[in-house]
């Protein structure tokens, strides 16, 4: 067993009788250092469920969840948000920022929530939002944003604390194409660059060239899907 | 503290405008309270501050110093059972007067009691009262605004009976009424002239002991009745009914404040439900945004009191000398405290928003 990111036999189901529902049916995946996966599915096919369990946000019914060696499953809900808070960084849909604070607070909350030192945390934020190409905009409110630079201050947050692992929630899905493939092409990098672990679930087609592997997920079963990288 | 202070600088005005209704509802229960206060001590300062701890008053006064009765037998009797200094007579009755040689009309309230017993008031100018003197008598310096001065005489009309001012007390007023104190031989020449009894009469005796020792000597004397300094406070004519009129408006400000305070928080908190679940997605535990929100109504509410009894003390500074307004220390930090007490209470209903809102629901979510 290797790998940053270990899922053995996962399953979440809910309710009971004939309200039962299995989301997530005997999944497994291992995803590497550096490795950037794309998870593609239909409504309704147990891709958020997945990503919850990925996230730390939910425990499955059954199997086992391992994140750089730790067994997530096991913990308690506070020790869960630890585990977010240390070694996930969430990349939502809609950027989802805080409206009351400025770009360069967003990511400074986040070293804060983790009780980290203010001095080095400014240095981390600062050089984050150079990268992201944010650094003119850093006292700006998200209100003042396009909704592309409002996308890379989540990226540059989710790497605030220096995660394991990305979890990007259809990052592209409020951007038009161009900008969108912009933002996936700068989670790939970083990826690469930092070699860590990212997972990418989306509808969008026209970015899984830039992943390293395309899984699908139906009927709350994964599988490896055929690419066809043009 | 950082989302707390951030947010309350990003959306100025609406936490501005909650600010200033907050403000001007602790402001006017200040203001209230400080006419409470300013009232009680018209009404009754001559008795907040007197030495004596119980009364003895006839049966059926309905604890009302002004209907009771006490004889001069009964006095004796009393008397005779306590140690000296424990007791002392003090008979009361309201009047009108004229300065003499001018016609506008004062009311005062006389006090009569023994110059050397322990009601007897402590003369801040001219002389003390005095047990063998002919009609003298010692009034609250109040008076003064009437333009009445020590050596002048003062006169009932009814009555003719004239009495020299000797000296000043100070903080001795009863039923919104100056007291002019006099001693007790001049007592029996009011008294019996105008009842016309044979013998004198006082209100009551006034005792200085402790509660057994009181039992004791009630279980000792037939038809009397004992009332506590306090209770004969809240009987003294309208007290009651004024302080639990300005009481009432104060409950209902505290209620009014913390309902307003508590759904403006709780609207707020609605309204980031989105917000917070992202936050404990992000790692941010329930503990950490509970001591944001609590953090920002403890801010707030600081600084609305702070405010408010900066008003306050102005109000104070602006209001005529002629309304009775007086702000207490102890009254405002009391209402303070009830403040942050009310305000930790209210928050209550947005922190268990903030407790059932779930991670998960961050993802997959499109706002």
């Amino acid at each position: 067993m290797s790998g940053k990111v270990v899922l053995e036999n996962i399953s979440k189901w809910y309710g009971e009788g004939t309200t039962f529902v299995k989301a997530v049916d005997q999944v497994s995946l291992h995803v590497q250092k550096g490795e950037f996966v794309a998870i593609i599915g239909p409504s309704g096919s147990g891709k958020s469920t997945l990503l919850s369990i990925m996230g730390a946000l939910l425990s499955p019914s059954e199997g086992r969840f391992l994140l750089d060696n730790q067994d997530v499953t096991k913990l308690t809900k506070k020790e869960m948000a630890q585990v977010r808070l240390e070694k996930i960084g969430f990349i939502f849909q809609s950027s989802n920022l805080v409206s009351f604070l400025s770009v360069r607070d967003q990511l400074l909350l986040v070293s804060k929530l983790a009780g980290k030192k203010e001095k080095e945390a400014k240095q981390k934020s600062d050089q984050l939002l150079e990268q992201m190409g944010l650094f003119h905009r850093r006292n700006h409110y998200p209100e003042q944003l396009s909704g592309g630079e409002k996308q890379r201050v989540a990226i540059a947050r989710a790497w605030m604390n220096d995660p394991e692992l990305i979890l990007a929630d259809e990052p592209t899905a409020s951007l038009d194409s161009k900008r969108g493939r912009n933002i996936v092409e700068m989670i790939a990098e970083e990826v690469k660059s930092r070699g860590k672990s990212a997972i990418m679930v989306t509808h969008d087609e026209r970015v899984l060239d830039l992943c390293d592997r395309v899984l699908m997920i139906k009927d709350g079963q994964l599988s490896e899907r055929v690419t066809a990288h043009v | 503290m950082f989302l707390a202070l951030r947010e309350i600088k990003y959306s100025k005005l609406r936490f501005l405008l909650i600010s200033i209704i907050m403000i001007l509802i602790t402001w006017l229960v200040f203001l209230i309270s400080g006419l409470a206060n300013g009232l009680s001590s018209e009404n009754a300062s001559s008795f907040q501050h007197i030495e004596a701890t119980h009364f003895i008053v006839q049966p059926n006064a309905d604890k009302k110093l002004n209907r009771s009765r006490i004889t001069e037998d009964k006095w004796v009797e009393i008397q005779k059972l306590s140690k000296p200094g424990e007791v002392t007579p003090f008979g009361q009755k309201m009047l009108s007067i004229v300065k003499q040689g001018t016609d506008s009309k004062v009311d005062i309230a006389v006090f009569a009691t023994d110059a050397n017993g322990f009601l007897a008031p402590e003369v801040i100018e001219g002389k003390k009262l005095r047990n063998d003197a002919k009609n003298e008598v010692v009034i609250d310096q109040s008076l003064r605004k009437k333009g009445i001065q020590i050596g002048d005489w003062i006169e009932d009309p009814d009555t003719n009976q004239k009495w020299q001012v000797v000296g000043f007390t100070t903080g001795q007023m009863y039923s919104h009424s100056p007291v002019v104190f006099m001693n007790l031989h001049d007592w029996r020449s009011i008294a019996m002239k105008q009842t016309a009894e044979t013998t004198t009469y006082y209100n009551a005796i006034s005792v200085k002991m402790d509660s057994s020792n009181m039992n004791a000597l009630r279980s000792k004397v037939k038809d009397i009745d004992v009332i506590t300094k306090e209770d004969a406070l809240q009987n003294i004519p309208g007290y009651k009914e004024e302080q639990s009129t300005l009481n009432m408006m104060m409950v209902f400000l505290f209620v009014i404040a913390s309902f307003v305070q508590a759904v403006f928080f709780y609207v707020i908190t609605l309204q980031k439900t989105s917000m917070y679940g992202v936050l404990k997605a992000i790692g941010a535990s329930t503990a950490q945004l509970t001591r944001s929100l609590v953090a920002q109504m403890l801010v707030i509410i600081t600084l609305v009191i702070l405010c408010s009894i900066g008003l306050s003390y102005g109000a104070q500074a602006l209001i005529s000398s002629s309304v009775p307004f007086q702000l207490e220390v102890r009254t405002i930090a009391l209402f303070s405290g009830l403040f942050f007490v009310v305000s930790i209470i209210g928050s209550l209903l947005s922190l268990y928003q903030i407790l059932k809102i779930d991670a998960v629901e961050a993802i997959g979510r499109v706002e």
